[in-house]
């Protein structure tokens, strides 16, 4: 499953306040941009929301809760350098990164990290405090796409890290009210009601049919979405699409996985032209003979949908990393896909030729069955991945639901 | 009680240690300070000037220091310690 790791900062500006002064830890604060009566807090301490104090609170009324609440005034700049130094420490992490506000920053995971996500998560948040400040918590949340790693993260707050996972899923959803789902408000969570749609759990329970019945379009969309789908064009960078083979025999050495390589880059190809997809990352991955550990190399890619740029590429990785005992399956995966523009062909005449030619050859082999048409490279490993699976998350599911 | 504001010129003994700027000891009306550490630091443009702000710890309580890159004047800017 992909994961997307979504981290928010707790109480973010008073936090950074109550860093930058150890005197006011623990202490109720509140951020007013003008410390009058009238005054309103635009973020409040984790002590001050223990007492009802929050985003929104006028001054008089905070005063009124919490008589001894410190009131500061905001110091922007403070928080963007917080801001940069946090960033900063996502981005060392394998994955794309991009904040989604000053205080919350998400991080779509390379597929080699995938396996670690939580671990990424505790590691984050430690060296925030780390080599930020000591003081400084925060939330993470982890899902297959961001919607739910979000929600996640808003679970837990504050100092939180949890991970919505298939397992979990619906014993958390069935906890939400549907306003706790970042995107719907009041009036869509009203007309969900109206069409007899109470929590995030009927949406990710009722029927695509059903719900595309009630609610239009958008109904299906939540669906897919509480069910860990990659349908918002963020969530493209975990898109995955990807060819594996079990080895006839297992074998760690790169020229003897060489054909395999060829077959799987080949098969990528296609699906990646067929389905109008450019890759912008690979992974080269498999399982030992000894049903050890996984090996898994990633790497980024210029936007390519071409076989031969795939194999040079995991052929690279091969041969600079290879496995350290005898793979019994190889994998590659492309990642991180963005939908191909075929109205904008190439500015350098010769790639467009060669899109066309490969066009030319995916036109015959769906006519011929696979490989009738295959690149001299090839020949002679037509054995080899016989029993080759398409594996990853289906690109051509959504539209297949949609259409049942 | 909250941190108070002022900007009062005072002398510090600071350190450049690896590319970075960290005040050592403060003297403010007649008193010494030690900074026992900086919670957080960050600068902000001012014109054509850069000022370094020091949130720091000290023996009594927190204190910010402001350290101006082109008056070379370091100035107490705020502190939790007023008598
Ligand atoms: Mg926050």
């Amino acid at each position: 499953m992909p994961k997307v790791l979504h981290l928010d900062m707790d109480s973010f500006f008073a936090t950074v306040e109550q860093q930058s002064r150890p005197s006011l830890r623990g202490r109720s604060v509140g951020i007013a941009p003008v410390d009058s009566p009238g005054g309103t807090i635009v973020a409040a301490s984790i002590e001050a929301k223990k007492f009802g104090v929050k985003t929104g609170t006028k001054v008089a009324e905070a005063r009124e809760l919490i008589p001894d609440i410190v009131i500061l005034p905001p110091t922007p700049n403070k928080y963007r350098v917080v801001h940069r130094r946090f960033r900063s420490i996502m981005q060392e992490y394998r994955g794309i990164c991009k904040p989604r506000s000053v205080d919350e920053i998400a991080l779509w995971l390379e597929p080699s990290e995938w396996d670690r996500a939580s671990e990424i998560g505790v590691d984050i948040k430690q060296r925030i405090r780390d080599e930020v400040g000591e003081w400084l918590s925060s939330s993470v949340g982890i899902g297959p796409n961001w919607l739910l790693a979000k929600t996640a993260c808003s679970i837990r707050k504050p100092d939180g890290l949890l991970e919505i996972t298939e397992g979990n899923r619906r014993d958390i959803l069935a906890e939400l009210d549907l306003t706790d789902l970042c995107g719907i408000a009041g009036r869509m969570a009203a007309r969900m009601n109206l069409a007899g749609i109470r929590t995030p759990l009927d949406l990710h329970d009722m029927k695509p049919w059903e719900l595309k019945h009630r609610l239009g379009i958008i109904g299906y969309y939540w669906h897919l979405r509480l069910n860990g789908y990659a349908i918002d064009t963020e969530d493209w960078a975990t898109k995955t699409l990807g060819h594996s083979s079990v080895l006839p025999r297992p074998t760690a050495s790169p020229e003897d996985l060489k054909p395999l390589l060829h077959k799987l880059c080949h098969r990528i190809a296609r699906r990646l032209r067929q389905d109008s997809w450019l890759a912008q990352g690979l992974v080269i991955s498999g399982s030992m003979a000894d049903w050890g550990d996984r090996w898994v190399h990633s790497v980024k890619l210029n936007p390519t949908q071409r076989r031969d740029e795939l194999f040079q590429t995991a052929w690279g990785l091969l041969k600079s990393r290879p496995p350290a005992a005898p793979l019994r399956k190889l994998a590659v995966t492309t990642y991180n896909l963005r939908p191909a523009n075929p109205k904008q062909p190439s500015l350098l005449e010769t790639d467009r030729r060669t899109h066309s030619a490969l066009i030319g050859t995916d036109a015959v082999n769906d006519r011929w069955g696979e490989f009738t048409v295959i690149p001299a490279a090839m020949m002679g490993t037509e054995e080899v991945a016989g029993d080759a699976i398409a594996f990853g998350q289906d690109l051509r599911l959504q539209r297949e639901t949609l259409d049942s | 009680m909250g941190p108070m504001t002022l900007a009062d010129k005072v002398s510090v003994l600071a350190k450049f240690d690896d590319g970075k700027l960290v005040p050592i000891i403060m003297r403010w009306r007649g008193r010494r300070y030690w900074v026992q550490g900086v919670n957080l630091h960050h600068v902000e443009n001012r014109g054509g000037d850069k000022i370094h702000y020091f949130a720091v710890s000290t023996e009594i309580g927190d204190a910010t220091l402001s350290y101006s890159q082109d008056e070379m004047y370091w100035r107490l800017v705020e502190t939790n310690f007023f008598e």
